[in-house]
């Protein structure tokens, strides 16, 4: 069963004079184990929308059910919130705890699992960030590097085996080399627990790897919704958002525009360098 | 979540209270909190609330927001009122049955307290609701000037005030959202006993709590790479100057404290007006 979003709309401070609507009339699916990529320039109401997912705020109207589970009545709110795995932007909001073990096992701990089994969960999450259990395990978070607080908070949702994922800019103020292995993660978690995944991006390159739907806000409203080659083909509609087209979509409309017939639907360096290497075979027609 | 806090927070909007220059909007509502405990007669009381609203209407904040303040009193003052109404004793009786006993004392000053408090609440939010934090610091740090004399640390504390006034919102912010964080991570805190609940506040406070510290951090650093090094020789980006608006308050303010102690002094109002109404009652 998925995520559905019906006629969502969201003012915050109604009724003040500094109300402020941040999202208008959303309707939106999130299926069973899809790769979701949200994008939208700062203050689209990306981060809003995210929250809503799993009831951490409410729509002023509309409304938001997680299998089933209608997000609007508290009663049925924490049925709903276990299924949805949120991790914030920054590590820091929510490590506490004295060691990094005892702060994977808080989740799961509050899904009152026994002893035994929660072993086992902080043990595979902490495998597939990549934190080395004899290592890390003793040690206290906040004596961990940047990259290792993201990767614990990471473990910390993971450990709670959620049905969906949603990751707020989980690459943000990382080095390329630290993007990537945060994308493979994604990858690892998604092929071992079949979520699926909402990740809020700046990044458009890593939307394009990874997305199968991508979702464009802008102004509280959803601009666009479909597959990456059809998203990433309005170049010109991105770039006048403030977003900027995946690099091969870039050099591909660059190219096309000095003369070169390539197909419209490039994104990825992969499908970049293939339709390059068939044109130098002298294949005019790609 | 905690969106809804009045308490100093500024209405920004353009008008000559806004206009005034801090120093003398403090020492208004030093002279307007000196008149409110002047007062002893409730006629009298009038003119203090109808001052209250002159400024307000001057002001160009709704009289909405004023009265909020008086929203987080809304248990207070009833049990103010209460307690005075039964506890004084002074005056003559109104009402007794068995051991309770309304006394008129009593319930003058029950009155009073109440009108006091909201005198005293509505003119400070008042001062809030028309003058930026920064500001405010400002003009205290300048009235506070002269006690340098004795080596009072003024611009240090007055430091202190502003940089707390600032981190108030990024502190509750911060609050909400590692709240969220840990609401996400199925942090349960609103059931159990009163014990469990104050345990269930560990994941937000800590969070909080290292999160201060590395920013006051940070923040020291970034005042000492600015070569800030206390307030010794510094000066003003805009200084404050008295200008025609302040005198006319000061002025205004001045007769209107003029007229409360005269009439407190030299009009028994109040006397007055339960003397023609025993006369009236006795011809009755």
């Amino acid at each position: 069963m998925p995520i559905v979003v019906e006629h969502l709309t969201h003012v915050y401070q109604s009724g003040s004079i500094n109300a402020y609507t941040a999202l208008k009339d959303i309707n939106m699916t999130i299926e069973d184990g899809e790769f979701v990529g949200l994008i939208g320039h700062t203050g689209s109401g990306k981060s809003t929308l995210i929250q809503q997912l799993n009831g951490l705020m409410q729509p002023t109207s509309g409304r938001v059910t997680v299998d089933g589970f209608d997000m609007n009545d508290k009663k049925q709110r924490a049925g709903g919130r276990a299924l949805v795995g949120m991790v914030f932007q920054y590590p820091d909001y929510q490590l506490f705890d004295e060691t990094v073990y005892r702060d994977i096992s808080f989740g799961p701990k509050n899904l009152k699992l026994d002893e035994a089994e929660i072993d086992r969960r902080v043990r595979e999450a902490m495998d597939l960030v990549g934190l080395d259990f004899e290592e890390f395990a003793e040690k206290s978070p906040f004596e961990l590097s940047g990259g290792e607080k993201r990767r614990c908070a990471l473990a910390g949702i993971i450990a709670m085996y959620p049905k969906y994922l949603v990751l707020d800019e989980p690459m943000a103020g990382l080095d390329p080399s630290g993007r990537r292995a945060v994308l493979e993660m994604i990858d690892g978690f998604r092929k071992r627990l079949g979520c699926a995944v909402v990740m809020v991006s700046h990044s458009m390159d890593d939307i394009a790897k990874a997305a199968d739907k991508v979702i464009v806000l802008r102004g509280g409203e959803i601009f666009k919704c479909g597959t990456p080659a059809e998203i990433f083909s309005l170049s010109d509609e991105l770039n006048e958002m403030g977003l900027e087209p995946p690099f091969a979509a870039r050099m591909a409309s660059e190219l096309r525009r000095r003369g070169f017939a390539l197909p419209g639907s490039i994104y990825t360096n992969e499908a970049l360098v293939e339709a390059l290497e068939s044109f130098k075979r002298g294949d005019k027609n790609v | 979540m905690f969106k809804d806090i009045t308490l100093g927070q500024y209405f920004p909007v353009d008008s000559p209270v806004h206009r005034l220059d801090p120093r003398t909007k403090l020492v208004l509502l030093i002279m307007y909190i000196i008149a409110v405990f002047i007062v002893k007669d409730i006629c009298v009381f009038g003119l203090v609330l109808a001052f209250m609203l002159f400024m307000t209407i001057m002001s160009r904040v709704p009289l909405s927001y004023v009265t909020k303040a008086i929203k987080p009193m809304k248990w207070l003052l009833p049990i103010m009122f209460l307690l005075n109404l039964f506890m004084i004793k002074t005056g003559t009786p109104l009402f007794t049955w068995k051991f309770i006993s309304i006394t008129s004392g009593g319930v003058r000053q029950a009155l009073f307290i109440v009108l006091r408090l909201i005198a005293l609440v509505t003119g400070a939010s008042l001062l809030t609701l028309t003058t930026t934090p920064v500001s405010l610091t400002e003009g205290l740090e300048r009235l506070l000037s002269p006690l340098k004399a004795i080596k009072f640390p003024v611009h240090e504390l007055a430091m202190m005030m502003t940089i707390a006034l600032r981190f108030i919102p990024t502190l509750l912010e911060e609050a909400d959202k590692i709240m969220k964080a840990q609401l996400a991570r199925g942090a349960d805190l609103e059931s159990g006993s009163i014990f469990r609940r104050a345990k269930a506040m560990l994941p937000i406070l800590i969070p909080l709590f290292v999160n201060s510290f590395r920013r006051a951090e940070e923040l020291a650093l970034a005042m000492e790479s600015r070569c800030y090094h206390g307030g010794e020789g510094r000066t003003r980006l805009k200084v404050l100057k008295f200008q025609l608006n302040d005198l006319w308050a000061l002025l205004i303010m001045s007769a209107f404290f003029a007229a409360v102690v005269l009439i407190q002094h030299f009009l028994p109002i109040d006397s007055m007006l339960t003397a023609a109404l025993k006369r009236i009652l006795k011809l009755g």
